[in-house]
C-alpha cells in the first residue's frame, strides 16, 4: 500500500498524523510531508484511518 | 489614548451583535424567489436554546442548498456541506476581505483572517511554526499547570459558573503566557473580553463600550510591543518584531491588527467549545460516565464534541461575477457560511446530532476548511483534551443547577453561562 498526499489540498489539520503517527509525518509548519515508500503492512489500517480523518480529503490510499 | 486604532476604524462594530431577542430567527418570506432560489428572513446568531442555531441550519437545508436571506443588506446562505467546502477552498472567487455576512464593508482589518492569498500565505508561514503540533509539546507543561491551578479554586466551591470561573480564564491564561503578557493582567483581559465579546445591546446600546475596550486592547499591545522592542523575550510579541515580509519588518499597525485578531479568535473560541462540551456531558450522563471510566476515549470525544457543536461562521465575499451551481452571484455579494453545515452533513454523518464519543474517522469541519483553517487548531485541541482529563479526574459528577436554562447567542454562537453544581 502507498499513500498520496496532495500538497495543494493539505492545509495542515494534522489529523493524518494524529490518527497514524507511525505513517504520517508533519513538517515544522504542521503540514503533512509527502512520501513515496510503501506503508508497513502492520500500519495499513491506521494509514486508512489517517486518510479518512483528513477534513480536506488530501490523502489518497493507493492499494 | 491612541491616534491610530488598527483593526477598528469607526463605530459600526456593534452592528455585528445579534438582533434583539424575541424576533423570529427564520421565516420564509412567503414563496418569494430571488434569482431562482427561496428567500428566507434568516438572521444568524439569534438567542436560542442550546443547538438552536445548528437546528436552524438543518431546517433551512430542507428549502434548498442555496438560499437568499433578506436580513441586513441581503446575503446568500449555503446549507449543503459540499458547497461550503467548495467556497472555503476557493479564495480567488470567495474572498475573506469580509467574513461577517451582515457586514460587507467592515471598517476594521483582522490579520490574517481577512487577508487573501498571497498576503495571507506569507502570514501563515510566519505563524504556523508556533502552533504546530511539534512546537506545542514545549507548551504542554504550562497548559497543564494553568488548568490545574484554576481547578484548585473551582473544586473548593462545590459548584461554579463554568464560563466565568473556568472556561474564560483557562485559554486566556495560556494566551498571556504565549504572548508574553504577565499573568497578573488576567483580570484586565477578562474585563476586555466581556466588553468586546459578551455585552448585550441593552448594556452597550451604541457599541461605544465595545469600541473603547478594543482600543484599550490595541493600546495595551502597542505598549507591550515597545517594551519588547527594548527588551526582547521568548514570546510571540518579541518574535513578531523580527518577522519580515518582502524583506522588510512588519509595520507596527499590522502587528497590532494581528494581536487584536489573536485576542478575538483565540480566547472566546476555546471557552465556547469547552462550555458546549461540558453542557453536553452534564446533560448526557452516559457519555460522562464513559469519559470518567475510560479517559482514553477523551481524544476522540473531543473531536466528536467539536463536530456536533461546530459554531464558527467564516462567511465570504464574492470577488467576481460568477454562476455558482446555477445561481448568479455578483461581485460584492456576501455568502453566509457556517462550519456546522459540513460537520452535520447527513451524507457523512447519517445520525448527525447523536454523539458517538469513539467515532473514527471524524473529518469534521469545526476548525474550518481551506487555507484559512484555524491556525490555532492544534493548541485548541490540546487545551480541550487537558481540560477534559483534569476536570473529570477531579470533578467526575456534576449537573446543571436546577432551574437554570442555558442559552446560546452571537453569530459565533456560544452558551453565555452554565451554572453547575457538583454532586
Amino acid at each position: 500500500m502507498k499513500v498520496r498526499i496532495n500538497p495543494d489540498k493539505c492545509t495542515g489539520h494534522g489529523q493524518c498524523a494524529a490518527n497514524a503517527p507511525d505513517v504520517f509525518e508533519l513538517d515544522d509548519f504542521g503540514y503533512a510531508i509527502p512520501f513515496d515508500t510503501a506503508v508497513d503492512p502492520r500500519s495499513e489500517d491506521r494509514a486508512r484511518l489517517g486518510a479518512a480523518a483528513c477534513p480536506e480529503r488530501a490523502v489518497q490510499i493507493l492499494d | 489614548m491612541l491616534n491610530a486604532a488598527p483593526g477598528i476604524a469607526s463605530g459600526s462594530v456593534a452592528k455585528q451583535r445579534g438582533a434583539p431577542p424575541n424576533m423570529t430567527n427564520v421565516e420564509t418570506a412567503g414563496n418569494d424567489l430571488y434569482e431562482g432560489v427561496p428567500v428566507v428572513d434568516f438572521n444568524p446568531g439569534m438567542e436560542s436554546p442550546v443547538l438552536g442555531n445548528a437546528q436552524k441550519m438543518t431546517e433551512l437545508r430542507e428549502l434548498g442548498p442555496i438560499l437568499r436571506s433578506s436580513a441586513a443588506q441581503g446575503f446568500w446562505v449555503l446549507t449543503d456541506g459540499e458547497l461550503v467546502r467548495e467556497v472555503l477552498a476557493d479564495p480567488k472567487t470567495f474572498s475573506s476581505s469580509a467574513t461577517v455576512a451582515t457586514m460587507p464593508d467592515p471598517p476594521y482589518l483582522w490579520i490574517p483572517q481577512m487577508l487573501d492569498p498571497p498576503e495571507h500565505t506569507v502570514w501563515r508561514r510566519l505563524l504556523a511554526p508556533y502552533f504546530s503540533p511539534g512546537n506545542l509539546k514545549k507548551l504542554d507543561a504550562s497548559v497543564q499547570s494553568r488548568c490545574n491551578a484554576l481547578l484548585d479554586e473551582v473544586v473548593k466551591q462545590g459548584g461554579c459558573a463554568y464560563r466565568r470561573d473556568f472556561a474564560d480564564r483557562y485559554p486566556t491564561s495560556i494566551f498571556l503566557d504565549m504572548f508574553g503578557a504577565p499573568i497578573e493582567e488576567l483580570e484586565m483581559f477578562l474585563a476586555w473580553e466581556r466588553k468586546v465579546l459578551h455585552v448585550t445591546l441593552d448594556e452597550d446600546p451604541d457599541g461605544s463600550g465595545q469600541i473603547s475596550a478594543m482600543m484599550e486592547v490595541v493600546g495595551y499591545f502597542s505598549e507591550l510591543i515597545e517594551k519588547r522592542r527594548k527588551d526582547p523575550r521568548d514570546d510571540i510579541v518579541s518574535h513578531s518584531l523580527t518577522w519580515e515580509i518582502d524583506d522588510k519588518p512588519i509595520p507596527t499597525e499590522q502587528l497590532l491588527s494581528f494581536c487584536l485578531l489573536m485576542f478575538l479568535a483565540g480566547l472566546d473560541t476555546v471557552s465556547i467549545q469547552l462550555t458546549y462540551s461540558t453542557w453536553h456531558l452534564a446533560t448526557h450522563p452516559e457519555d460522562r460516565r464513559q469519559i470518567v471510566e475510560n479517559p482514553d476515549v477523551i481524544r476522540t470525544a473531543v473531536e466528536e464534541l467539536l463536530r456536533i457543536y461546530s459554531f464558527v461562521p467564516p462567511s465570504r465575499k464574492v470577488a467576481r461575477d460568477i454562476e455558482f451551481h446555477g445561481v448568479p452571484m455578483k461581485k460584492g455579494d456576501m455568502v453566509f457560511v457556517t462550519v456546522s453545515v459540513p460537520s452535520h452533513d447527513p451524507r457523512l454523518y447519517p445520525d448527525s446530532m447523536r454523539a458517538q464519543l469513539d467515532r473514527q474517522p471524524n473529518p469534521h469541519a469545526a476548525f474550518g476548511l481551506g487555507p484559512h483553517r484555524c491556525v490555532g487548531a492544534a493548541l485548541a485541541r490540546r487545551e480541550l483534551v487537558i481540560a477534559m482529563e483534569q476536570w473529570h479526574q477531579r470533578i467526575p459528577n456534576y449537573r446543571i443547577k436546577d432551574g437554570f436554562a442555558p442559552l446560546e447567542r452571537g453569530q459565533m454562537h456560544g452558551i453565555t453561562e452554565l451554572e453547575l453544581e457538583f454532586t
